[in-house]
């Protein structure tokens, strides 16, 4: 990568270090350093909102993901609008109303001590862990790309966001949010401008050749459980997903808590609402974008760096003879594309017929080398992973590819450091102080703060090197992490209702989870989204069963204590 | 004050942007369930216009 293009990634890091840095001069409390003293104004909250849910992976992941698929990806956000009106109006209020540090601290009110450590232990696991996946996720693409070392690169991305994570708390991971999400989209935008400008054909052509390989293809009206992508698992299961993440994900319900107002925290998720689904189009539309561009430019037959390398090395005489029927296609189908797109009618739509046929050779070409790939090197490819950052690089003007590296550094570093800040609250308020030093002064709980932010930074660092070596882990975490969110938002919808107790919501949430580990592992195969209605069903459905019993039997302390403090 | 004194006063600290009032929760809920909309129309205009099949 060119000088320039080096500076700049290292100037943008420089200054969230110095800028968070400085932020720590505020903390000298513990509601300073989690919660901000409740000061920040509704859009720097919900920029960091959007900017902690916006990792590396949309960056790289979203994007290849575009070019290969389309944009029937925005369906999974359909729900996302539903999901923050329904916050704003029910749990958003009440959270920000009753004082607490995390969403957890609730449960104890509303049910009992054990309830909300199962809850909060539940989303240190899982966030923990993805936690580590996230950093991970861009390492692994640095490393290829740049031949790194994985260690580097998870150190580069992870040691400056813990520094600054530590010193400054939500203060600084807020106000870097921000200025990251800024980043984030000047950089997306910049890309989509530079591709119309060098794309060899008007944008209205470039739609037809993305329309025509079904890249536009946004709505699938089809109702089948075991598809994900369709507009009902984004709107049904996607508003649930979004609930139990907006709603009850710590690292995001911390970000709403630093709101000065019930007003303003409600505003800082309805500006998600607004753009989240533009946004995310806009991400899947330089994906589109790539792959049209590369229809009138040869890009490599593997994306990947290193299985490139690899193949070439074992297996060279074979990745000639496909490269040698790439290049050969390639040429045919970029032919066909010029034709359709310079002429009309007729002799337009026989091009087009042409351009599909060498379209699908070129995929088919394609699947060869990805499974040659995987022959030689014994991994999955995710080649789809490397497509933008090879474009970045080979295609993008100086400056310009520092830029998008740097907006890739921002979205993990924004989702990273949220993740830090709350994987900290929720071990110090709802364990530490809890459980083993209930009354001690505010330097020590400070203290020991920012000593936990360090331990989850190192642990998440730890899980990335590991979690990059063995591939299918990132896969099993994210499924695992999904195992949780419903049957969590169960819990707190449970709690919305009155006269359910304690032991309702406890064994409510151990059956979700059962619930959800049996539709998982295919009894009956269910696509993930749709884990989320299985498992809050499951909770609220079996805590009111329990609950309705218990009272029944007038034994369960919780129910009335939860009716007395319910919403 | 006067317009000589303007050059004296202490600037805003950076860090401490002006304060501005969300809008009533009632009328932003109207502008996304808009935006929404509008955002779902040009999907479906793109979806309509350019995909074959």
């Amino acid at each position: 990568m060119h000088p320039l293009n080096w500076a700049i990634v290292l100037a943008y890091v420089a200054y969230v270090l110095v800028d968070g840095v400085r932020r720590s001069k505020d903390t000298d409390t513990v509601e300073g350093y989690f919660l901000a003293n409740k000061s920040l104004p509704w859009w720097a909250v919900g920029l960091s909102v959007m900017a902690t849910q916006l990792s590396a992976v949309t960056m790289i992941g979203t994007t290849g993901q575009g070019a290969t698929d389309g944009l029937r990806f925005v369906q999974f956000y359909f729900g996302l609008p539903i999901a923050m009106v329904i916050l704003g109006v029910t749990l958003v209020p009440f959270l920000h109303g009753s004082k607490v540090y995390t969403a957890y601290e609730y449960l104890e009110g509303r049910f009992d001590a054990k309830t909300r450590s199962l809850t909060s232990f539940l989303f240190l696991m899982s966030r923990g862990m993805s936690c580590g996946t996230i950093i991970a996720a861009p390492a692994v693409v640095f490393s290829a790309v740049f031949g790194w070392d994985l260690t580097w690169s998870v150190a580069l991305i992870g040691i400056p966001t813990v520094i600054y994570t530590m010193m400054g708390g939500v203060q600084a991971v807020t106000w870097a949010d921000v200025k990251q999400m800024v980043l984030i989209v000047v950089a997306l935008v910049s890309v989509v401008v530079v591709l119309l400008v060098k794309m060899p054909v008007s944008p209205d052509e470039a739609l037809h050749i993305a329309g025509a390989t079904g890249r536009l293809k946004t709505f699938d009206f089809s109702f089948n459980l075991t598809d994900t992508y369709t507009f009902w698992s984004g709107i049904l299961g996607g508003t649930f997903l979004m609930l139990s993440y907006f709603g009850t994900d710590q690292s995001q319900v911390q970000r709403y808590l630093t709101a000065r107002s019930v007003d303003e925290a409600r505003s800082s998720l309805l500006m998600s609402a607004y753009w989240k689904i533009p946004l995310q189009a806009l991400v899947l539309l330089v994906g589109v974008l790539v792959f049209v561009y590369y229809q009138f430019q040869q890009p490599p037959l593997l994306f990947n760096p290193d299985h490139e390398a690899e193949v070439v090395a074992q297996q060279g005489a074979r990745y000639d003879a496909l490269q040698e029927r790439y290049s050969a296609t390639f040429t045919l189908r970029e032919d066909a594309a010029r034709v359709a797109a310079d002429s009309d009618g007729a002799s337009a739509e026989a091009a087009m017929g042409t351009f599909l046929e060498r379209e699908a050779e070129i995929q088919q070409i394609r699947g060869e080398a990805l499974a040659l790939a995987g022959e030689v090197t014994g991994e999955s490819s995710r080649d789809v992973n490397y497509i933008i950052p090879r474009f970045v690089l080979s295609e993008l003007p100086i400056g310009l590819s520092g830029l998008f590296i740097a907006g890739v550094m921002a979205a993990a570093m924004s989702s990273i450091a949220s993740e830090l800040n709350s994987l900290s609250t929720a071990s110090v308020i709802d364990f530490y102080r809890r459980w083993y030093k209930p009354k001690a002064s505010e330097t020590h709980y400070l203290r020991v703060s920012k000593i936990t932010t360090a331990f989850w930074g190192v642990f998440a660092c730890f899980v990335a090197t590991y979690a990059a070596t063995l591939g299918s882990l990132i896969e099993v975490v994210n499924r695992f992490g999904s195992f949780f969110y419903g049957s969590i938002l169960g819990v707190f919808l449970l709690a919305m209702i009155p006269g359910t107790g304690a032991a309702g919501a406890f064994f409510g949430l151990l059956a979700g989870m059962g619930c959800v580990a049996a539709v998982a592992f295919g009894a009956p195969e269910v696509s993930f989204l749709w884990h989320n209605v299985v498992g809050a069903l499951t909770v609220v459905v079996v805590g009111m069963a329990l609950s309705l019993g218990s009272l029944g039997g007038g034994s369960d302390d919780g129910a009335a204590e939860g009716a007395a403090t319910g919403p | 004050m006067t317009a000589d004194d303007a050059p004296f006063q202490r600037a805003e600290p950076a860090d401490e942007p002006p304060r501005r009032s969300p809008p009533a929760f009632r009328t932003t809920l109207i502008r996304v369930l808009l935006v929404q909309a509008v955002a779902l129309v040009l999907l479906w205009v793109l979806q309509a216009r350019y995909h074959l099949g």
